[in-house]
């Protein structure tokens, strides 16, 4: 039961979401000599986290952390149930979740079918501060024939107009909390042991690594597992094979993006990348994404952020299937699949107007690679 | 409800017959197959070996695990001789066993052909006489079905420009595809012979067919050289698993797996498998099937006819086709082939079929 072992490694990440000095002096090297002809930097994306602003007291969440599933099944209980459904408190939520998750109607499992209960009222950040971008481009939040009205956050470094729903939605949970939440980090350990659902980024039409005014950014599937070292830590510059279905990509969208003094930034647009984790496999579709990636000065590394807008029919779909995570998590399916309906400010339905996503900010990790793309590999007998 | 004899009837129309050899016991039978020889018993049923049977002439599956997995008993007073030996039950019962392993048949193997038990547990394993190979030579299981591989697992390949014992692959073309070599003392056996090659040194071939590695195949099983150049393929023995008309394989996240003619995952739904966390197995039991999942039943598959593990079997009063007696369904959030919709965390219950055979990578089980 992998979500047992996450709290001693989650420690270790405390600096994740801080961006590393620029700087791409030994970056030279990432140009992988099988694609010499057309300059190309990689990336095997290790860690995706939510961008969860946080501040030292919790100011940010007011009413203190969301109300679990657990804790809303014992309380519908009679005494003498909760003590004999939860052994007078003996048994863990983990080995209580088949019970308490099961409180629908009929023993209907309220994670599948978040709609069978009404769900109470949730705790959401109420902080002034996100991380993110602006993606609606209003100052206010006001609806757009894109998105919906809804409330601005402020950077940490003082940039105005952010939008971040899903940290309003989620910031609250104990799940998503740093140092203790488990739900990112679950997901990401889960990558790495089984090697499904892993990104490789790709940079093309690079003239030089550490500026370039016109680079294409391409996002694939890996389909080999993790190249780790001795201690377990990913190899920088490890080869990766692409997945492709008679020899073309299963995945393959691309932005256009510059690389300035070794930061990667890409224009927006929508994206199809794989994700495993926690048991889901998932292909979401990021609408008006784009990736700031500041790249280590020895090119091993790179660190940054997805910004987009993330479907509320995917979020619904983790959610609901996260399993074990969910009662080590404090989270409530309905309630939070509620709550980030109520929330969602992007691509209104054209028949109800309510929209269909929610605005996102995501921390990333990845380590230098080579791409392997088959045709480019392809052996022949040379007689 | 669909009578066991017609399962028994389709099963048998699509699958290879059985016969007796001079060597086997009275109550054995052999079915062939491309690399060798399934045992069954003489009524064709599928014969097993347990992974726990570690102690020489003891059976360890007694009690209610031999109700599951009835040990192929010795009738009369037949004598061990060759491969062929009797172990004594500890209910006293006498009990064939094939080169040490005790066998058994499955008991929710409806009919010949039928190899429900292989695998389950990654305990119990087709009882098999496999080919006779050289000691360079072994087989092993890859998506292209059951293939000749060195001693190390590599595949083995041929290829069209040799001739029949003769190679024409040197210099360049051996350093892609490096011939198999064969010690200097090695002699012909029935489809075994060994090729002189040009440098002097001998090659082994299968049925005329001199056999090489690809430099590409870095681990056992691969198969990475099959379909690179026409001239060249992989050295099949035995296909996979032939599939019902309506099965089709797609790519997806997680690897080859199955789907329906219209691109949609085959799923399977055991609830034992989701059964702790505090899920009651009889609780999941009485749940019915979620909302989204779809019976595959014979409307919707063309008038496939049952072959192999894939039978129709009667669920609720309607037939429903099923691989390994386990129904199967399809999701609705599954839209493009190879989706994955519904693998969830909350419902582990529900899983693929990887085209490998192997379980579902992901899903925890």
């Amino acid at each position: 039961m992998v979500w047992f072992m996450r709290h001693g490694a989650l420690l270790k990440k405390s600096l994740r979401s801080v961006w590393l000095a620029s700087g791409i002096a030994g970056a030279a090297c990432l140009f992988s000599p099988a694609q010499a002809a057309d300059k190309s930097l990689a990336f095997v994306v290790k860690d995706w986290f939510n961008a969860i602003y946080e501040t030292k007291f919790m100011d940010e969440c007011p009413e203190g952390l969301s109300v679990a599933n657990d804790e809303i099944w014992w309380r519908g209980l009679s005494k003498q149930d909760r003590a004999k459904l939860t052994g007078n408190g003996m048994v863990q939520a983990l080995n209580r979740f088949g019970a308490s998750v099961s409180r629908g109607p009929n023993k209907t499992n309220v994670c599948l079918e978040p709609s069978s209960v009404t769900p109470p009222p949730m705790r959401i950040v109420e902080g002034k501060y996100s991380f993110g971008v602006n993606l609606d481009g209003t100052t206010d939040g006001r609806a757009t024939p894109k998105t919906c009205a809804h409330q601005k956050f402020t950077h940490p470094d003082g940039t105005p107009g952010i939008d971040n729903q899903m940290y309003r939605a989620i910031g609250c949970v104990y799940g998503w909390r740093k140092n203790v939440g488990t739900v990112d980090l679950n997901a990401n350990e889960m990558r790495g042991t089984s090697g499904l659902g892993m990104i490789l980024i790709e940079v093309t039409g690079v003239d030089d690594p550490r500026n370039d005014d016109d680079v294409t950014v391409t996002f694939y599937r890996s389909v080999d597992q993790w190249v780790s070292d001795s201690g377990g830590s990913p190899l920088p510059f490890s080869t990766y094979a692409i997945d492709t279905v008679d020899g073309k990509p299963r995945y393959g969208d691309s932005l256009k993006g510059s690389l300035k003094d070794g930061v990667l930034q890409t224009k927006s647009g929508d994206v199809r990348l794989p994700y495993y984790g926690n048991y889901n496999f998932m292909h979401p579709v990021i609408k008006d994404m784009s990736v700031r990636l500041e790249i280590e000065p020895n090119g091993e590394k790179a660190t940054g952020q997805v910004f987009g807008y993330y479907s509320l029919e995917d979020f619904q779909y983790y959610i609901g299937g996260l399993g074990g995570v969910i009662p080590v998590n404090g989270i409530d399916c309905p309630s939070l699949i509620s709550t980030a309906q109520q929330l969602a400010d992007g691509y209104p339905d054209p028949k109800t107007g309510k929209c269909t996503a929610l605005s996102s900010a995501f921390d990333i990790e990845a380590y230098a690679a080579f791409v392997r793309h088959p045709e480019k590999t392809k052996r022949t007998a040379q007689k | 409800m669909r009578s066991r004899f017609g399962i028994a009837l389709a099963a048998l129309l699509f699958t290879a017959p059985t016969f007796a050899a001079p060597d086997a016991p009275s109550g054995v039978a052999f079915r062939a197959r491309g690399d060798g020889e399934v045992i069954t018993n003489t009524a064709g049923m599928t014969l097993y070996t347990f992974g726990r049977d570690l102690q020489p002439g003891k059976s360890a599956c007694n009690g209610p695990c031999a109700k599951l997995w009835p040990p192929l008993l010795v009738a009369g007073d037949a004598q061990a001789a060759g491969d062929w030996s009797v172990i004594t039950r500890d209910d006293g019962s006498k009990q064939w066993a094939f080169r040490g392993h005790p066998l058994y048949a499955y008991s929710k193997d409806q009919a010949p052909g039928h190899s429900y038990g292989d695998d389950l547990n990654k305990q119990w394993h087709i009882a098999f006489r496999p080919m006779f190979t050289p000691a360079e030579v072994s087989i092993v299981g890859t998506l292209k079905g059951q293939v000749l591989a060195n001693a190390k697992g590599l595949s083995l390949y041929t290829s069209k420009s040799d001739k029949p014992n003769q190679s024409n692959c040197a210099e360049a073309c051996a350093r892609t595809w490096i011939p198999l070599a064969a010690p200097w003392a090695a002699t012909n056996r029935g489809d075994w012979s060994t090729v002189k090659r040009n440098d002097g040194t001998k090659q082994w071939a299968y049925r005329g067919q001199p056999l090489y590695t690809h430099a590409g195949d870095a681990q056992a099983s691969a198969t990475s050289g099959d379909g690179l150049d026409p001239k060249w393929q992989v050295a099949v023995v035995e296909p996979p698993p032939p599939l019902p008309g309506f099965v089709k394989v797609h790519q997806s996240d997680a690897g080859e797996l199955y789907t329906d003619g219209r691109g949609k995952t085959l799923y399977q739904r055991e609830v034992k498998r989701a059964a702790g966390l505090g899920f009651n197995e009889a609780d999941l039991q009485s749940v019915t099937v979620p909302r989204g999942f779809q019976p595959v039943t014979p409307e919707n598959t063309e008038d496939a006819k049952p072959v192999g593990n894939w039978a129709l079997v009667d669920n609720g009063g309607k037939k429903q086709w099923a691989y390994k007696g386990l129904a199967l369904y399809t999701n609705d959030n599954d839209i493009a082939p190879g989706d994955l919709k519904g693998v969830r965390g909350t419902d582990r219950s529900f899983y693929t079929i990887m085209r490998s055979g192997e379980l579902m990578q992901g899903t925890g089980q």
